[in-house]
């Protein structure tokens, strides 16, 4: 492990939906470079905590600092980080197109030109099993394929930060590992950081550095 | 995202979209569809739907239109509804056929320069078989008595418009009090009320000219006419300048001069509608 | 029976002769319409989109609002705005009554609440999901807007449909706030209430299946619309 800096800090952040606090977590660091895993049964908050991560949503209180700075829950500033930090989410959606379409469509938000747009794309369905699928109809895919898709669609960006909401879930087991060394690729090749949740202790331990236990909202031993 | 309001602070951004949508709609509003050129003066005219059904107003409006270079928008309503346009200074110029009214319009200071402009008359239509039997009646308050009597179908126009007020006024002459079944009141204009008569079979107080319109629509017939009593004049007036200064006053004035003059007066007495005269000038 | 006959051949009459004032009215009603029923959607679909999405108090309450605006007799929508655009009205100043324009904003008033509610209840879990997935993509405010609206564009195309009916096929409204003036006011509608009055029915039926021409053209068109939109992803 390369000297990390700290990417993301929670300082007693809560987010309450209907009174009701989802999740809780008095302190808590992510660094840059290393892969988190976010272990805990349903309900235990890992959904909503990838969703404050990737800038989807404003916690209800507390602090979150991005890059040593405390954030301010703006749309112009949250916009900006949002183009960093991509979050694949589950059960993915995949807008009503080709998956070619949905796989570059952050790439034409970008303005990248599309001859890049097909061969990035190409490249990315090729990394997660997808060959050929350019022209398939994105709503017609089975879950184990919009989610490789969804994955795909995240790849093309090569974003600073990966967050990933039990990212095999829907996978066949045969795939699964495949999608791990993508995962363990990513850091080793392009420094990204990731964090993804899972239900299943025996991926977070083989894939992450770091186990994060969630239950209930908070941090087991906060 | 979802937002919560109440707990956290609603907040509504002026961002990039909503002022793009916002001037979108400014400039679709503003973009007024209309053919008129900025030169030309637009003056509105309220009449009554008799009127402007008769087909007078087109033969008489546009000369006057191409020598002034004024536009005349007709607004065409029941005549409670064209005086009350009047009295909101919502038109400039009013031209309707209730002189009682009329007269009221002036002395309550909505109006100004009254003028005749020309005269029908009134006849009472109905079946050709007659039930209340008031054929060739010298008075029309004698035959609205005959029709009370036997309690004969009659139809009113019910709409406060000229004819209707006309009517009132030969049965308070009859010392009748319209009502029961026998009494319809339509609340619609001179043809839907001769097409409802028409269908019913019953009597109708009816303006000569609507009556010709339809005569091919209806098998009523005219059974009384002549008493000076069913006169009906048509007046023109001014909307008061001082009570809304925006009208177009000097334009109103225009037509009143143009409608009055031997021209106007010419082209009124000229129009007919199926080989009949519809209206008579105003003698002089 | 007679009617029937009449309308059809008076309507065969108008098209084939292309005369002018028919068409001007056609013209002139399609124009007031379709640029009421567009601005109808730009406030109803933010509108809509933001009841659906927000959580507040009065929630429950403005959905049932909205539902019922949608049932208000078009002379009734004439007859307020009537009163506000008069000259003794609040806006009376403006001089709008008997106006494109008037037409043009009972238009508005009427569609608005139609585009609202059908953009409420088409916006499900998945609209919300579009609109996570844009922005966890990098699209900014305008571009998640882009994305949600693409992606509903059925739901959208039956607003617009919806609204533009409700509007092109409206006479109450039109009537008190246009005054049907010849080569001005004049639309569809009220001609044919004009017709109907003076008891020309077969016109008044002519210009009926005029209207429905139109509204059958304009409904195709903005179906073939939304699917070349559907295409858009590469």
């Amino acid at each position: 492990m390369s000297a990390q800096d700290t990417l993301y800090r929670l300082d007693h952040v809560v987010k309450r939906y209907d009174g009701r606090a989802a999740v809780s977590v008095s302190n808590m660091e992510i660094h840059g470079h290393e892969t988190v895993a976010l272990l805990g049964p349903n309900g235990s908050g890992k959904t909503t905590l990838l969703n404050l991560l990737a800038f989807l949503d404003v916690p209800s209180g507390g602090e979150i600092q991005f890059e040593g700075r405390a954030i301010e829950w703006s749309e112009a500033t949250m916009g900006a980080f949002r183009r960093r930090v991509t979050l694949v989410a589950r059960p993915p959606t995949m807008f009503d197109m080709s998956v070619l379409g949905n796989v570059t469509y952050g790439l034409r938000l970008r303005k990248v030109p599309r001859n890049e747009r097909s061969v990035r794309a190409a490249r990315a369905l090729a990394k997660v099993g997808l060959e050929g699928f350019e022209h398939r109809r994105a709503r017609k895919l089975s879950s184990g394929e919009s989610q490789r898709v969804a994955l795909a669609r995240a790849l093309v960006l090569q974003p600073e930060v990966l967050l990933l909401d039990e990212p095999t879930s829907a996978i066949h087991s045969d795939f699964v590992p495949r999608i791990e060394a993508l995962l363990a690729d990513l850091t080793r090749q392009n420094g990204t950081t990731i964090v993804f949740s899972t239900l299943d202790p025996a991926q977070a331990e083989r894939v992450a550095d770091r186990v994060v236990d969630l239950r209930d909202g908070s941090v087991v031993g906060d | 995202m979802v937002r919560h309001i109440g707990t956290t602070r609603f907040g509504m951004k002026w961002n990039g979209p909503l002022v793009a949508q916002v001037l979108l709609i400014l400039l679709l509003l503003w973009w007024q569809p209309s053919a008129s050129s900025a030169e030309t003066v637009r003056l509105k005219l309220a009449t009554t739907t008799s009127t402007d059904n008769s087909g007078l107003l087109q033969a008489l409006l546009p000369p006057f239109e191409q020598s002034y270079n004024i536009k005349v928008d007709v607004i065409a309503v029941g005549t409670g509804k064209a005086l009350t346009l009047g009295r909101n200074g919502d038109v400039d110029v009013v031209l309707v056929h209730a002189r009682e009214a009329e007269d009221r319009f002036v002395v309550e200071g909505h109006g100004v320069n009254r003028r005749d402009v020309m005269y029908n008359d009134f006849v009472i239509v109905g079946p050709p078989n007659n039930p209340a039997g008031i054929r060739g009646s010298q008075k029309a308050s004698q035959a609205f008595k005959k029709i009370a009597a036997v309690q004969a179908l009659f139809i009113s126009r019910g709409d406060d418009s000229g004819t209707h007020k006309k009517e009132l006024s030969l049965w308070k002459v009859a010392e009748v009090a319209p009502g029961g079944a026998w009494y319809m009141e339509t609340g619609q204009g001179m043809g839907a009320s001769l097409q409802i008569a028409n269908e019913k079979r019953g009597y109708v107080l009816a303006d000569r000219g609507t009556y010709i319109a339809y005569r091919d629509k209806v098998t009523l017939e005219v059974l009384c006419e002549g008493d000076p009593v069913l006169h009906n004049p048509y007046g023109i007036i001014a909307v008061n300048p001082v009570r809304h200064p925006h009208v177009r006053y000097m334009e109103s004035m225009m037509l009143i001069a143009w409608v009055t003059s031997p021209e106007g007066q010419r082209i009124i007495e000229g129009f007919k509608r199926d080989g009949k005269v519809l209206f008579f000038p105003w003698p002089k | 029976m007679g009617y029937f006959s009449e309308a059809i051949r008076r309507a065969f009459h108008l098209l084939g002769t292309a005369d002018p004032e028919v068409f001007q009215i056609v013209f002139f009603s399609l124009r007031v319409s379709l640029t009421a029923t567009v601005i109808a959607c730009l406030i109803g679909v933010p509108a809509g989109f933001l009841v659906a999405v927000t959580e507040f108090r009065g929630k429950r309450s403005m959905r049932v609002m909205l539902n019922t605006l949608m049932a208000v007799p078009t002379v009734v929508i004439g007859l307020t705005l009537y009163a506000v655009l008069y000259r003794g009205g609040l806006l009376g100043r403006l001089g709008l009554l008997f106006t494109p324009s008037a037409i043009m904003l009972g238009q508005i008033v009427l569609a608005s609440p139609i585009v609202a509610a059908l953009t409420v209840s088409s916006v499900g879990d998945l609209e919300l999901d579009v609109k996570r997935t844009a922005m966890t993509l990098g699209a900014s405010g305008f571009q998640t807007l882009v994305a949600v609206a693409r992606e509903s564009r059925y739901a959208l195309l039956v607003a617009f449909s919806a609204g533009f009916g409700r509007v092109i096929a409206e006479v109450g409204s039109a009537m008190m706030l246009g005054g049907n003036i010849r080569g001005y006011t004049r639309t569809m509608t009220t001609a044919i209430a004009l017709e109907t009055g003076k008891g020309e029915f077969g016109l008044g039926l002519a210009l009926g299946i005029l209207l429905l021409l139109v509204a059958l053209s304009v409904n195709f068109l903005a179906q073939t619309i939304s699917e070349r939109i559907g295409e858009g992803g590469r």
